[in-house]
């Protein structure tokens, strides 16, 4: 017995740790995200689960509804100049802060000046770059901070604290200085650009844009009487506490930057002006939102609490969401995908006819689902796959030396064009990846972006791509299925790089090898590499074929032509051209909107049809598990923004 | 016994700083930058910069120092550091330090753990006794054979098979999750079975070896019941190999398992750790290992002690 008691002790003791451990009651809408939410701070977000939640729990100036900015309720009016310079925004006054203090245009100024920091700021520190001056404050400041770097070992920590302080003190009235952002009165904004930019309403629409309150980010230590203060005058009208008494910033003294702390993102601390409030956060274990009292338009949500759970294996979220518990399954990774989408197919199939004529009476293909009879066995109708902002492609390496030195083949656009043109693509996305996604011919998701109209880039067409290749020197002459050039070279051995982590680019580069092997003439070596491994073979330039993929960020095709800019920081090609350069230096200049997307489309143009810096093979997709009729809400906007305040379970 | 427990409790600190040296030579090794998004638009390079000066991650040296500095608590001591143990920021995911993150995730760990552990003895030691009473019969063979299964079949395998059944046909749990007593008994089960496998096995090989030996004999021709001998005398001494496998198995138990963990979508220490060095979040892995290898010496000296408790004729250095 002396055995047993300390066993029965601790299963006892465990089990009451457990037990009085409960699980909260159950979310209006429960839903699964296969990754954790990274960060809940809008300005250093770039994942896409983070941003969604911003858009839950902040509230930006304007808001897109996927066609325009103006139906949905948001923090702001806008009017904009004649010259398109200038945008003025009126916050409206009944928006409010969580702790019930008013949202002000400083809460905007200063959450842009943190993205703007080169101290800590994150990945989309170059999107506040529309702002007048925000690039030369942007750039001044990496100067100074550089300057005191160098300068540092001259200096006594006490004299190093001083100078870090002042230089903070500089950078401060600086940034008033130069930067186009003015806070007119509390509750007006204005915002000079640098350039007219059509764009720039997306860009405030989108959650790195979004205000923070400056006592919460900085944790401010304040008694009840400053509270209630800067409840009464807004927190500019009051000197902040000294950096002692900031929880979450520090000003280091031996890089002079500001750092920012975590902490501020919690529950307990956070203050945000969004529909939603952070009410529960555990590390990947619950994450829960609930309806914030504060907010303006309560209406507009049409549900109290949404929770996420956090379930990594894709099989067992799927299981999750079969057993019923869940709402919304936000990713469908697994390999047995296309299996699921076909199940869909087949049900969709079997009562095309009532399906039709639902929908011809205006109902949604949703609504249209709901009603039909309950799938059978081999048929499902609780997943979907909606076509994303993103598009899947290759990249030809265009610098004209590979990265060990030898002459590049693909630096020669008749050689790209040769091997795009002897791609079958529809083969590759309904034999290789099954998702049967949209193929494409250029990089800008078709339909995404309104008053834009995609050109056509190459289509597949083999004798066209020989005709190219042979006009570039290469064609088998000995006969032996291999090409030579003149002097009776071989083609070199073209080195295709991918990304083994997903068993998507192994399969679709297998395919593709084939596909140029047997239509060209060339052979091909295979290199799969771990993704951190790839990406730094990617940045250096070296390979000669490398898998990409690119999201859009915001609603217009820079975001996707970019790319292709000379020395940009994501031009994995190497590419350069400069009627490229030129056409989007004259689109950023361009004020007319329809002008402006002509230039773009012939960039475009230009790129997939002559250039071809990169074989582009499909629109992303990504599917969706819910059951069509419960739960509505769910936008198939390519953009896939989803506002979680938009959802409902409607019980049936 | 205090002896014991003294020396053991200074030869901790070394054995941890060896463990921290070789973990941080191979966690720096790792290819990659934790500050990046793999599948994201890249920051400028003075950010990229920046964030990295940061979180010291632009020179080994002081990161080396700089972390066990503020682990170990000599910061705090002498003042550069607001907290002791400060395990530092999660690389990968900004919103959480380390010590937050180890907080959330290793009572649950340890709570799955010991459930799975005293559910693998339960288990484990009944087999055994039951088979080591009679070998060879048709009840040792039936233990022999659930031990297989347990040993043999992975964890996933068993693990989706009971979510399947328990999860979707039934209904009876919810999948996913954590937090009431439902959420955790099929991972427990899950986690227990090829501990409990090993316990049968041992206490059957005990059991048969000392249902044989002189005592047992002696006891047994004074007319003690099959019951008692059995129980009272043969299992204590049975019982001790259990005891010493225990230790390293609790460990392991407790330490979180990737695989059960990731299958039921238990928010333990297991799954946090293969994801730090799959992203190299190199605060992440030494924080968590850490731990871990405090835990381990920790559990060692407490098998140890709980030996000399059960069978003082044992000396330990």
């Amino acid at each position: 017995m002396k055995l047993l008691a300390p066993f029965v002790l601790i299963f006892v003791v465990l089990l009451t740790v457990v037990y009085l451990d409960d699980e909260p009651t159950k979310a209006d809408i429960v839903f699964v995200s296969a990754t954790e939410i990274f960060t809940l701070d809008p300005q250093r977000m770039s994942w896409t689960q983070d941003i969604r939640m911003a858009y839950a729990i902040y509230e930006g100036l304007v808001r897109w509804n996927n066609y325009d900015f103006t139906i949905e309720p948001a923090a702001a009016t806008w009017t904009l100049s004649q010259d398109k310079l200038t945008y003025t925004f009126k916050i409206r006054p009944d928006a409010k802060w969580s702790n019930g203090d008013p949202l002000t245009a400083h809460d905007f100024i200063y959450a842009w000046r943190r993205a703007l920091l080169p101290d800590s700021a994150a990945d989309y520190t170059t999107m506040f770059f529309v702002i007048e001056g925000a690039e030369e404050f942007f750039n001044w400041r990496v100067q100074k901070l550089k300057e005191f770097t160098a300068n540092k070992d001259n200096l006594t920590s006490a004299q190093r604290a001083t100078a870090a302080a002042k230089l903070w003190r500089e950078t401060e009235s600086r940034f008033d200085e130069v930067t186009g952002l003015e806070a007119v009165d509390e509750h007006t904004l204005r915002v000079k650009l640098a350039r007219p930019t059509s764009y720039f309403l997306d860009l405030a629409a989108f959650g790195i844009y979004y205000p923070v309150y400056r006592p919460c980010v900085e944790g401010w230590v304040v008694d009840n009487s400053v509270q209630k203060k800067i409840t009464e005058q807004g927190w500019i009208n009051l000197t902040p506490p000294p950096f002692e008494q900031r929880r979450f910033v520090k000003l280091n003294p031996d890089t002079a930057r500001i750092e920012q702390k975590h902490g501020w993102t919690k529950p307990a601390e956070l203050v945000s002006n969004g529909p939603y409030l952070l009410t529960d956060w555990r590390y990947k274990r619950i994450f829960r939102i609930e309806r914030n009292p504060y907010y303006h338009s309560q209406e507009m949500i049409q549900n109290d609490s949404v929770a996420v759970t956090s379930i990594e294996d894709i099989n067992t979220a799927i299981l999750a969401f079969e057993s019923g518990r869940i709402d919304w399954l936000t990713d469908v990774g697994a390999e047995y995908e296309p299996d699921m989408l076909a199940e869909r197919l087949a049900f969709e199939k079997q009562y095309a006819d009532e399906l039709k004529a639902k929908m011809d009476l205006g109902m949604s293909l949703d609504e249209a689902i709901a009603e039909l009879p309950k799938p059978e066995p081999g048929q499902r109708r609780n997943i979907q796959s909606f076509p994303t902002f993103g598009t899947d492609f290759y990249s030809f390496n265009c610098r004209a030396k590979l990265a060990d030195g030898r002459d590049n083949p693909f630096a020669d656009a008749r050689i790209r064009r040769a091997f795009v043109l002897s791609v079958d693509k529809q083969s590759i996305v309904e034999n290789v990846t099954r998702l049967n996604e949209p193929v494409t011919t250029t990089l800008v998701p078709i339909g995404s972006i309104p008053g834009y109209v995609s050109p056509q880039g190459l289509p597949y067409d083999l004798d066209r791509a020989r005709e190219e290749f042979k006009n570039a020197g290469w064609e088998d002459r000995d006969g032996d299925g291999l090409v030579e050039n003149a002097q009776g070279e071989n083609f070199p051995i073209i080195d295709l790089l991918y990304s083994s982590n997903t068993v998507r680019y192994k399969n679709m580069s297998i395919a593709l090898r084939d596909m140029w092997q047997r239509a060209l003439g060339v052979r091909i070596e295979l290199r799969g590499k771990d993704s951190k491994f790839f990406k730094d073979d990617l940045i250096k330039g070296n390979f000669m074929i490398g898998r990409g993929r690119w999201y859009g960020d915001y609603g217009d095709p820079t975001t996707f032509l970019d790319l292709f800019k000379t020395g940009d920081g994501n031009n994995d090609r190497g590419y350069s051209n400069k009627y490229v350069d030129d056409l989007l230096a004259q689109a950023a200049n361009e004020t007319d909107p329809a002008k402006r997307m002509n230039i773009l489309a012939e960039c475009e143009r230009f790129l997939f049809q002559e250039e071809v810096p990169m074989l582009v093979i499909c629109q992303l997709v990504q599917s969706y598990m819910y059951e069509p009729g419960k739960l509505t809400g769910l936008s198939p906007h390519p953009r896939l923004v989803q506002y979680l305040w938009q959802m409902k379970v409607n019980e049936r | 016994m205090i002896g014991l427990i003294v020396r053991r409790l200074i030869q901790l600190p070394l054995i941890i700083f060896v463990v921290y040296t070789i973990t941080f030579c191979l966690a720096w090794l790792i290819p990659g930058n934790p500050l990046e998004n793999p599948e994201g638009r890249r920051p400028p390079p003075e950010i990229m910069q920046a964030m990295l000066e940061q979180y010291k991650l632009d020179n080994p040296w002081n990161f080396y120092w700089d972390y066990l500095g503020k682990a170990s608590g000599v910061s705090w001591v002498m003042g550069n550091n607001d907290r002791p143990f400060d395990l530092g920021p999660s690389l990968t995911h900004q919103d959480w330090t380390v010590n937050e993150i180890l907080a959330a995730g290793l009572p649950v760990s340890i709570a799955l753990g010991l459930i799975a552990i005293l559910l693998a003895c339960a288990i484990g030691i009944t087999a055994g006794v039951i088979g080591g009473v009679k070998p060879g019969s048709a009840k040792d063979f039936l233990t022999l054979l659930v031990a297989l299964i347990g040993i043999s079949l992975p964890s996933f395998v068993i693990g989706t098979a009971l979510l399947v059944v328990f999860g979707v046909w039934l209904k009876l749990v919810p999948i996913g999750g954590w937090g009431s007593i439902s959420h955790i008994i099929l991972p427990a089960i899950t986690l227990a079975l090829p501990f409990a496998a090993y316990i049968a096995r041992l206490t059957r090989f005990g059991m048969i070896e000392e249902l044989g030996s002189d005592y047992v004999r002696t006891a047994r021709a004074k007319g003690v019941s099959q019951r008692a001998v059995v129980l009272r005398h043969a299992l204590k001494n049975a019982f001790l190999p259990v005891l010493s496998y225990l230790g390293p198995a609790a460990a392991m138990a407790m330490t979180g398992s990737f695989v059960v963990e990731k299958v039921f979508a238990v928010p333990g220490i297991g799954t946090h750790f293969v994801h730090a060095v799959l992203s190299k979040d190199l605060t992440l892995i030494m924080g968590v290992v850490l731990v871990y290898s405090t835990m381990l010496i920790m559990f060692n000296l407490i098998v140890d002690v709980l030996y000399r408790w059960v069978d003082p004729r044992i000396k330990l250095a």
